[in-house]
């Protein structure tokens, strides 16, 4: 009794206070976002902004391959200059994984001519290159002390804090890397070392020396290469520590358009808090294309709208490739707020956004018809075209949709293009669908099958969901969007799905949709659901027929026929019990019971109690139990009956002890009925941040109780029933 | 007046009712006295322990000015919780630390000790195995012990602060078990905070393993609630979790609100909180439109508060008034005993709004 008055405490303030304790908010839950996404991002045709193409994660690509583009950029550069004649995989290990003792031995055996008793240096292509082909001491030198600058450049852990004196080494190779650009020959190994002396001043927090080192070394120097850029991106970092957040954000601007390596970090970094920073950065902008790429990082921004910086892009470059990533970036976003609706008939959105979206969508198609006013290249004008069509879509108006995607030459189109455009017409056709017959099902089904769309797979799902529903097929209207596991805990049209799983032929879809429920048995499992109902209602007869015919009696835990004072859900038991033979026993003991027996009442409370969601044999008459809120079988009126029956049948055959165990389990039956009741449950809302118990105890549920107090107070149970039961102890004080 | 000395009195007082000639006068005399040095010794035997006021600090960058010394210096707060880092999950590397606190200077007079304060996402709790767990409190220790000793900070006690859920729960329990070891070894004091939630159902939530909790008494509302008027504070909700409610089984110290914010919505959505702005700069904006009390709308695309807005966005105004203070400690105070109360925040702009008298007086709601 005691532990069942925590587990109610505990269920019913989850379920009722389930705000309060932040289960789901917290919860680590990552949908999945391919669901919804019908516009390829990838048409745009501008890989060097993919990271940016719109996702929930931090960037579209994982943040290995977003590293590995960065080393890629360098290797490229190292290829190059070695004239193309070594792996990039041997550069990648000189460069990133050796060690400073590799460069030791690399020195000795190229500069030093000592051997190199190291098989796998030895067969490096760079190495050989540099013993055989061209000694370049200068390259050497120069990685050999980029290697010892890593010590502090870079922090393989993330946990490792920065050694105390880092700074001071990181000011002395600043300096080293200084005199040595000085003394450098070769350009390539001179920006380099120039690279080297900005980046380690910044990381020395010297920022002054950043800047001035960048402007008098690098900057003269009037180079495209790409390390220029990477030592332009510190100067920037140290122009924001300093406070002049335009020149800085400027900056990261260029190095975002040049840099692949650096496009992410530069885009992190662009910051500008003020309109009168924002006023100077786009008045050190040089030409439109610069403007447009500021005006684009901030479009990109997760929290920011696109419309309005696509619309001052527009402005500037009515050709700007930053246009078509930007549209299709928009659109995704507005797909994920509006698709799953469509899909699911779930959302993540609420209704207020869903509204301001669908209120939104006007506002972007205005801009996309502008655009295609003035826009001259076919691809682009065919990918707008198609988004214009989609925004019609997503406004659910197909008529209009289908016009806009008429303007398109088709045999002109990409092959991704003429993909986009067979996805967009699927939807279409879902969209306009009225009634479902089993041929357009199956011609359907098989189109998206072929097309391996999660996305539209989901979104035929959602709609033939709707319209088996509108046609009254409820078992394929259910079964579009649920699970065996939905089936059993929910427990609905259980007579409609047996009769869809009894026909004698099936479309593919219709298969698809069996195979959720089981794929060797859908109709047993069906069966022996709707057996088990019949045997909650008391059916036994037509629950132990369908039992046989389903072939399917399991091996359940425990023993429905014994009492406990307190109970024990997930107690582990020796004995165990099939619901046939179940029925079999419950014949037996109504036999028995018939004859006045009080053990039989005894056991048949016992069965009607544990069988019930309060009970141990819970598993006879559901397939699931919450820990949060009451199953469907609760009703404990039929167990306290029999309990009642049999402690008058235990007085009068003289049995006080056993009378008033009866009376207390009778007790506990009764109490789970009021629990059930309206009237303590909004009692118990209204005390619902109480820790007192007196509603608890709503007379009419209590009889028992009084019983009990009244006229067993001399028995060792009553007294046992004191201490086991709060309840029971705070009733009789 | 010390306990000893009224006990002393006592006791001469004592002797005197046996020593000297039983008049009736006197006698009277007596038994006024004996009153007196009955109210004087139950009044010196009450528990006058002295509340301590400390801050905590949750900037990116250690460097405290002159007001912020002069805040802790007129409070007596001895203790700072610095908040070390932020651990959050990454999906390659796992748990890594993220928002190192810079130390521009380690000179935090008058404080003469820190706590330092991992804030822990709880994705990095769910997503970890038991082992990675075990692995995540070295690492967290470690790189505390390593940012102190270079700095020379004085390490008082560590401290977590993650607002775990069920189903963390128990890998958060490891976490704290571990840590609590590691900080028992070093002799220092181990703490987590608790919500509001966690008090008042700790027989649901569980009580995890530390030397002492720190109850948070801010951040109570639905920030994203379209009817929400404070996110911050709502005294009605604090009633209702202070109801009733047995006594937590660790021993409690509170964490109290004094900042303020400007809370953005965007297409429906909290886009971001402006913290480095005051309810005066949003009476000011010219481009913002007063809709309601302390709500207002966009009416055109400008920077505000260092970030960008754009038109129709909402922005709703959210503070602590020195009053609500004062309510909140009241309310607390007849339910909690506390020895020590930390303000969030210690922000020279933040805390001008409130008088260090008055935070001061605070205490006495415990007197």
């Amino acid at each position: 009794m005691k532990n069942f008055k925590i587990w109610f405490i505990i269920g019913f303030n989850v379920f009722f206070l389930c705000n309060t304790w932040h289960v789901e908010s917290c919860a680590y839950f990552e949908p999945d976002w391919e669901l919804y996404r019908f516009f390829n991002p990838e048409l745009s045709q501008n890989s060097r902004f993919r990271p940016f193409y719109f996702s929930f994660s931090r960037f579209y690509e994982s943040e290995d391959i977003l590293q590995k583009n960065e080393r890629d950029e360098n290797l490229i550069e190292w290829q190059t200059f070695m004239e193309n004649k070594v792996s990039t995989k041997d550069l990648e290990t000189i460069i990133y994984k050796s060690t400073q003792a590799d460069w030791d031995k690399i020195r000795s055996f190229v500069l030093l001519q000592k051997s190199l008793n190291d098989k796998k240096l030895a067969e490096n292509s760079v190495v050989q290159y540099w013993a055989t082909q061209k000694k370049d001491a200068e390259a050497i030198e120069y990685l050999s002390f980029a290697k010892k600058c890593e010590r502090y450049t870079f922090i393989e852990n993330p946990w490792a804090e920065t050694p105390p004196n880092a700074q001071e080494n990181l000011l002395a190779y600043s300096k080293e890397a200084e005199k040595r650009f000085a003394s450098a020959k070769d350009v390539f190994i001179k920006l380099r070392y120039g690279y080297q002396a900005v980046r380690l001043a910044h990381y020395a927090k010297d920022f002054k020396r950043t800047i001035l080192l960048y402007d008098n070394l690098l900057e003269p120097l009037k180079t495209e290469n790409i390390v220029k850029y990477w030592a332009m991106a510190h100067k920037a970092g140290a122009l924001q520590k300093m406070g002049q957040n335009a020149l800085s954000a400027y900056l990261f601007a260029v190095v975002f358009e040049k840099s692949a390596a650096k496009r992410i970090s530069s885009f992190l970094s662009c910051k500008i808090f003020t309109d009168e920073d924002w006023k100077k950065a786009l008045s050190l902008c040089k030409n439109n294309q610069e403007k447009a790429t500021l005006f684009f990082i901030r479009g990109i921004h997760p929290q920011n709208l696109i419309l309005p910086e696509m619309m001052a892009i527009y402005s500037l470059l009515p050709e700007s490739d930053y246009l078509d990533m930007l549209l299709l970036r928009e659109i995704n976003k507005i797909e994920m707020t509006l698709m799953p609706l469509r899909s699911t008939e779930s959302g993540f959105a609420n209704t207020d956004q869903v509204a301001l979206y669908r209120a939104y969508i006007p506002k972007l198609k205005s801009f996309v018809m502008q655009y295609l006013k003035t826009a001259k290249n076919p691809q682009k004008q065919a990918l707008w075209v198609m988004a214009l069509g989609y925004c019609d879509y997503l406004l659910e108006k197909p008529q209009e949709a289908r016009k806009s995607f008429a303007l398109l030459k088709k045999e002109s189109l990409s092959p991704d293009a003429q993909k986009q455009m067979q996805v967009f017409e699927t939807m279409l056709e879902l969209s306009e669908l009225n009634i479902l017959e089993k041929d357009t099902e199956e011609k359907i089904y098989q189109k998206i099958v072929a097309t391996q769309s999660k996305a539209l797979k989901e979104l035929m799902r959602g709609t033939f969901a709707r319209l088996y529903e509108r046609q009254g097929e409820k078992a394929k209207a259910y079964l579009s969007s649920k699970t065996i596991y939905d089936i059993k805990i929910e427990q609905k049209f259980i007579d409609e799905l047996i009769a869809f799983a009894s026909q004698d032929s099936y479309t593919s879809y219709e298969k698809e949709l069996l195979s959720k429920i089981d794929t060797q048995k859908p109709k047993a499992i069906l069966q022996e659901i709707k057996a088990t109902l019949l045997l909650r209602e008391g059916n036994l007869e037509e629950a132990e027929k369908l039992f046989k015919q389903s072939g399917i009696n399991l091996t359940l835990e425990g023993d429905p026929t014994s009492d406990e004072i307190i109970d024990c859900i997930n107690c582990s038991r020796k004995k165990t019990y099939t619901k046939l033979n179940l029925i079999s026993q419950i014949r037996t003991l109504e036999a028995q019971a018939r004859k006045n027996s009080a053990d039989a009442h005894h056991r048949l409370g016992n069965i009607y109690y544990n069988t019930t969601y309060f009970g141990h044999a819970w598993k006879a008459m559901d397939y699931f139990r919450s820990s949060s809120y009451l199953g469907k079988h609760t009703d404990c009126s039929k167990a306290q009956e029999y309990y009642e029956k049999a402690a008058q049948l235990y007085e009068k055959a003289g049995n006080r002890e056993m009378a008033a165990r009866l009376m207390f389990l009778a007790a506990k039956a009764e109490q789970n009925q009021m629990f059930q009741s309206d009237k303590f449950r909004k009692e118990q809302e209204n005390k619902m941040f109480s820790n007192t118990i007196d509603h608890f105890f709503v007379p009419e549920y209590r009889t028992n109780f009084q019983n009990l107090k009244n006229k067993y107070r001399n028995t060792q149970f009553y007294r046992n029933a004191i201490k086991e039961c709060y309840y029971f102890s705070y009733f009789a004080r | 007046m010390s306990n000893k000395i009224l006990f002393g009195y006592f006791i001469v007082f004592l002797k005197n009712i046996f020593w000297y000639k039983k008049s009736q006068t006197f006698l009277l005399e007596i038994q006024q006295k004996w009153i007196f040095y009955l109210i004087l010794t139950f009044s010196a035997c009450k528990n006058q322990e002295k509340i301590n006021q400390n801050w905590y600090h949750w900037k990116g960058t250690l460097q405290l000015d002159s007001l912020e010394r002069k805040y802790a210096e007129q409070l007596q707060s001895k203790t700072l919780y610095l908040r070390f880092f932020d651990v959050d999950f990454h999906p390659e590397q796992k748990a890594i630390p993220i928002g190192d606190l810079q130390i521009q200077n380690s000179d935090i007079k008058p404080f003469q000790e820190v706590v330092a304060v991992i804030f822990i996402t709880n994705r990095t709790i769910l997503q970890s195995t038991p082992n990675e767990i075990k692995s995540l409190a070295e690492k967290i220790t470690q790189k505390i012990f390593s940012k102190a000793q270079n700095n020379k900070l004085s390490l008082q006690g560590i401290q977590i602060d993650c607002d775990w859920s069920e189903k963390s729960k128990e890998n958060f329990f490891l976490l704290c078990k571990t840590l609590k070891k590691i900080c028992k070894d070093q002799k220092l004091s181990f703490s987590v905070t608790i919500r509001l939630h966690q008090y008042k159902y700790f027989s649901q939530t569980g009580v995890p393993d530390a030397d002492e909790g720190i109850l948070m008494l801010y951040n109570i509302g639905d920030i994203e609630g379209k009817n929400t008027e404070n996110s911050i504070l709502d005294l009605s909700l604090i009633d209702k979790y202070l109801q009733d409610t047995e006594t937590y089984p660790l021993p409690l110290k509170i964490a109290l609100p004094v900042f303020q914010w400007a809370v953005v919505k965007r297409m429906g959505k909290v886009v971001h909180l402006l913290s480095e702005i005051t309810e005066k700069d949003l009476e000011q904006n010219p481009h913002l439109k007063k809709i309601q009390e302390k709500r207002y709308k966009v009416q055109k695309n400008h920077y505000f508060g260092g970030v960008f807005l754009y038109e129709q966005d909402e922005l709703r105004w959210e503070s602590v008034s020195l009053e609500n203070i004062e309510k909140l400690t009241k309310k607390v105070a007849s339910k909690i005993p506390i020895t020590e109360m930390i303000f969030y925040h210690l922000d020279n702009q933040l805390i001008q709004q409130y008088p260090y008298e008055k935070l001061q007086n605070l205490v006495h709601y415990w007197f």
